[in-house]
């Protein structure tokens, strides 16, 4: 399968160099000193139980590339405006283009200019970063991915992927509902990280706080009440399903976005909390705390000036 | 008169070192190295328009005092439960205390143990910090208020504000100490909660209107507790209060210095006090609730090593 990866970050570079391993054309769009070191070097792969390098196409212009069959697009939520236009010569009449971005707005914004038949919407499960320019650690044991048709069908295409991820190793859920998938991680992957990050805190360390406790679960109703007004019904078991994931993480273990705002780099603000708010307001559900969450965080959204 | 001053820190020291130099018998009650560099260099204040140092009695227990005619209460709230009981060696027949701190709870927590009809009501606007042990900075002359909490003109009032006058100490007897002790509370409760959550200096922060209206909501969340509670207090502070603050040049407000370096916060006695005070009477406080949620874990600071 001809791959483009849009945006070889930590999880983009995770899957792109699994995919690459496995016999897949697979080219990573990246920038800057990650990129340079890609050529020069090729991508390191860190993983619990592995460590390996592996010669894989790299570049910073699309146009370079030409059409593929199926486009990754992971970038950070931030980079939309510049990072949607950038793939269009990736994009030909039967390309693909699966978006695994935070919240659940990403799958329509790429919709918007690329059309819905050729967009899949799906969501990343994997912590992994870049440690050094080219160098990716995987913590995550088993990189998990989750997609599907909107329409909950069984495509040709979405299986086909799904193969090429099995067999490059990822743990692949071809979703039949991929729309509850994202909003069931919106359930509890906001809340985390808004209240975390606004509390300077891990989410494990603030529940544990009776006060906190109680926000995270007036949160997490919050998402649950949008969701449900959207057309993703959730029930009170899993309101509580989410609060057990919070209080089921390690003490000390932050939310991507909490260590951002402590290492003063850009926030996913607005696919993470923002848009809490912003689809509560199209569907008339007030969202009082992940309005305070918004914004507390707004003055952080760039990042400190040394990093912008 | 005869004055001892709990908490000889920024506003404690600095009314001091002005009592002394005005001729007053007075004793600071200090701790650690604050208090050994009083006792061997004196008090030094440095003021917008000068500095100064005076010689002043100093210690670490009230005991050591005795009964005295006047004290100001002048330490940090978070220390009002391990403090309070340990000033009665200082009381006599006709000994009164100011409480001069933030919040609004003070001259009840004074009161409970010290007797309601010895407390004063007090509070004041001020800029100082302890510079290095012994030395204490004025950036702004201190301004006091203080009076009955019911309402009445007293003789023993009279006469503290006429020393704190003669000691250059820019002084208002109030009629209604408790509204502007509930005045200030609301526009302090609110910039040192968002602020401190924001972590984001309130030049900069409520150049955002989603800021502007949490500030608002916030002041107006006490506000309704105070209405509720019988203080009386106008509907224009909240506009007022906007304006006050838009007005002012860069600051920080003292809840998120604290918080910034890691020392105890005044949480408790700001967005901790309008959510209990609430709770009381009826009041719900949703976007104090939520600053106190996220602002609580660091409350206590961060532990240092001494």
């Amino acid at each position: 399968m001809r791959i483009a990866i849009m945006g070889a970050g930590g999880i983009g570079g995770c899957y792109g160099g699994l995919l690459a391993r496995t016999g897949n054309d697979v080219t990573l769009i990246a920038r800057g000193a990650h990129l340079a070191a890609i050529k020069e070097k090729g991508l390191r792969l860190v993983q619990p139980e592995d460590d390996f390098t592996i010669n894989v196409a790299a570049t910073g212009d699309p146009s370079e590339v030409g059409p593929v069959d199926l486009v990754i697009f992971a970038v950070k939520g931030q980079h939309n405006p510049k990072a949607v236009p950038l793939i269009k010569p990736l994009v030909g009449s039967d390309t693909t283009v699966l978006t695994i971005q935070n919240g659940v707005e990403s799958a329509d914004e790429l919709a918007e200019v690329y059309g819905t038949e050729r967009v899949l919407p799906g969501s990343a499960y994997v912590l992994s970063n870049i440690i050094s320019p080219g160098v990716i650690r995987q913590i995550s044991p088993v990189p998990n991915v989750a997609f599907g048709e909107s329409n909950g069908d069984l495509s040709e295409r979405a299986v086909a992927i799904h193969n090429a991820f099995s067999k490059a190793g990822v743990d692949a859920d071809l979703s039949d509902n991929i729309s509850k998938v994202l909003w069931s991680k919106m359930l509890y992957n906001s809340p985390a990280n808004g209240m975390a990050s606004a509390a300077r805190l891990s989410p494990r360390d603030l529940i544990e706080f009776p006060e906190g406790a109680e926000m995270f679960r007036s949160a997490i109703q919050e998402v649950a009440d949008v969701g449900t007004a959207f057309g993703v019904p959730f029930g009170p078991e899993d309101v509580q399903g989410a609060i057990d994931l919070i209080a089921a993480r390690p003490m000390g273990a932050r939310g991507s976005m909490q260590a951002d705002l402590e290492a003063g780099r850009p926030l996913e603000l607005e696919a993470i909390v923002g848009s809490i708010g912003r689809i509560g307001r199209k569907v008339n559900v007030p969202t009082p705390i992940f309005d305070l969450l918004y914004t507390l965080l707004l003055p952080h959204i760039l990042g400190s000036s040394e990093n912008r | 008169m005869r004055i001892a001053i709990m908490g000889a820190g920024g506003v404690g020291g600095c009314l001091g070192g002005l009592l002394v130099k005005a001729g007053n018998d007075v004793s600071l009650i200090a701790r650690g190295e604050h208090l050994e560099a009083i006792r061997s260099n004196g008090l030094k204040l440095v003021r917008p328009d000068g500095e100064f140092v005076v010689e002043v009695e100093a210690t670490d227990d009230p005991a050591q005092i005795g009964p005295v005619d006047l004290v100001l209460f002048t330490v940090k709230t978070f220390q009002n439960h391990h403090v309070i009981t340990s000033l009665k060696p200082l009381m006599g027949q006709e000994t009164s205390v100011i409480s001069l701190q933030n919040g609004v709870e003070s001259h009840e927590q004074l009161g409970a143990v010290l007797g309601p009809g010895n407390i004063l009501p007090g509070g004041y606007w001020a800029s100082s910090h302890i510079l290095t042990p012994g030395v204490i900075v004025e950036d702004v002359p201190a301004r006091i208020f203080f009076g009955e909490v019911e309402n009445t003109e007293s003789l023993r009032a009279l006469d503290i504000r006429k020393m704190f006058r003669d000691a250059g100490i820019e002084t208002e007897l109030s009629p209604a100490p408790l509204q502007v002790l509930w005045e200030k509370f609301i526009v302090l409760s609110a910039l040192a909660g968002i602020t401190s959550a924001a972590q984001t200096r309130p030049k900069e922060l409520l150049q955002y209107p989603g800021a502007r209206k949490m500030f608002c909501d916030a002041m107006g969340e006490a506000l309704a507790v105070g209405l509720a509670k019988g203080i009386e207090l106008s509907d224009d502070l909240i506009e007022e209060n906007l304006k006050y603050i838009d007005g002012l040049p860069n600051f920080q407000n003292s809840m998120h210095a604290d918080y910034e370096a890691g020392r105890e916060t005044e949480l408790d006695a700001l967005s901790g006090a309008v959510i209990r005070l609430g709770k009381q009477i009826g009041v719900a406080t949703p976007v104090h609730s939520f600053l106190y949620s996220v602002l609580l874990p660091h409350k206590d600071g961060v532990p240092q090593a001494d």
